[in-house]
């Protein structure tokens, strides 16, 4: 398996989610799939709903994509950004408001030393210049009982 | 966390991990478009034109029915999988499929006269080829599924496969 494959693998596990004010958020499964060319995410909310995504390298752009499907029926696409600090992956995608503007959104994974990894969301109407964060969380690896 | 007003709105369409207030999440209802591929949902078994087996196929309905899962096990030992669902935004359907070998399809289309109809094209040897995937519900609750491949930018398309879907008793 090239490298290149292996640039989530930090992100495969159970976890538990909790917001960087405390309260749990939501329970996330990130598996291989088919020897490792994608990865599934299965995310559910304790409000209840739940979401899919899949990472996946594709070969054609030579870059990780990303593919997000939520119970609202809202689609969302983003492609790694190369070169992030501190050992973190970022993905971002444009979301069209439907009014001619788009909106920047990026998804930042940054695995912390102590085992756990911090997920930060952010959006930006201005093309990037500023962002606001509009989600932030630690994932905790959820240890299996024997 | 004061948001401005668009950022709220776009935020609460999102997903449930971007929510940005600790007001309750209210999602929006699936779209009806979500809905047209419902026919494919099921656990099948696919045989090829001339009857020989080709492989299994389990479709599930994901994330509330927001989207379908596509699980393959191919006669030949390989498999593969997909996800699908109706992107509002783009009006379209989206397909990403990855094949046990690591092919990767990315496909996009719409229901046309009760066809669900994706298409993509990709380079392969310096060419290019373009997919066209149709799948017909048939009135005895079967599905077709038809796989074309044209590398003459759709003046001529030959079948890469034919599956005749049959659900599992």
């Amino acid at each position: 398996m090239p490298p290149e494959l292996h640039v989530l693998d930090f992100w495969v596990g159970e976890w538990e989610v909790f917001l960087v004010t405390g309260p749990k958020d939501g329970d996330n499964r990130i598996a291989k799939l088919l020897g490792g060319f994608a990865l599934q995410e299965s995310w559910t909310g304790t409000d209840g709903h739940e979401g899919k995504s899949w990472f996946y390298f594709y070969r054609p752009e030579k870059r990780w994509k990303q593919i997000w499907v939520t119970d609202g029926g809202f689609v969302k696409e983003k492609a790694l950004v190369e070169g992030q600090a501190e050992g973190g992956v970022r993905f971002r995608g444009e979301i069209p408001l439907g009014d001619g503007r788009e909106l920047l959104d990026q998804t930042t994974l940054t695995p912390l030393p102590d085992g756990r990894v911090r997920q930060v969301i952010e959006q930006s109407l201005d093309g990037g210049v500023t962002w606001q964060t509009g989600y932030d969380a630690y994932y905790v690896r959820r240890v299996k009982k024997p | 966390m004061k948001m401005p007003q668009s950022l709220n709105l776009v935020g609460a369409l999102i997903s449930m991990t971007a929510s940005l207030c600790a007001q309750p999440t209210t999602l929006p209802s699936l779209p009806p478009e979500s809905r047209q591929f419902d026919f494919w949902i099921g656990e099948w078994a696919v045989t090829t034109p001339d009857g020989k087996p080709a492989g299994t196929n389990r479709i599930e309905a994901i994330a509330g029915g927001a989207g379908l899962l596509e699980n393959w096990a191919d006669a030949d030992g390989s498999s593969g999988k997909s996800l699908n669902a109706y992107n509002a935004a783009k009006k379209q359907w989206q397909q990403t499929w990855v094949g046990s070998n690591g092919g990767i399809l990315e496909l996009s289309g719409t229901l046309v006269n009760g066809h669900m109809v994706l298409t993509g094209e990709h380079a392969a040897g310096g060419r290019r080829v373009m997919e066209r995937i149709t799948w017909t519900p048939n009135p005895d609750g079967t599905v077709r599924q038809h796989w074309e491949q044209s590398t003459d930018g759709g003046n001529t398309w030959q079948t890469a496969f034919d599956g005749h879907y049959r659900k599992k008793k």
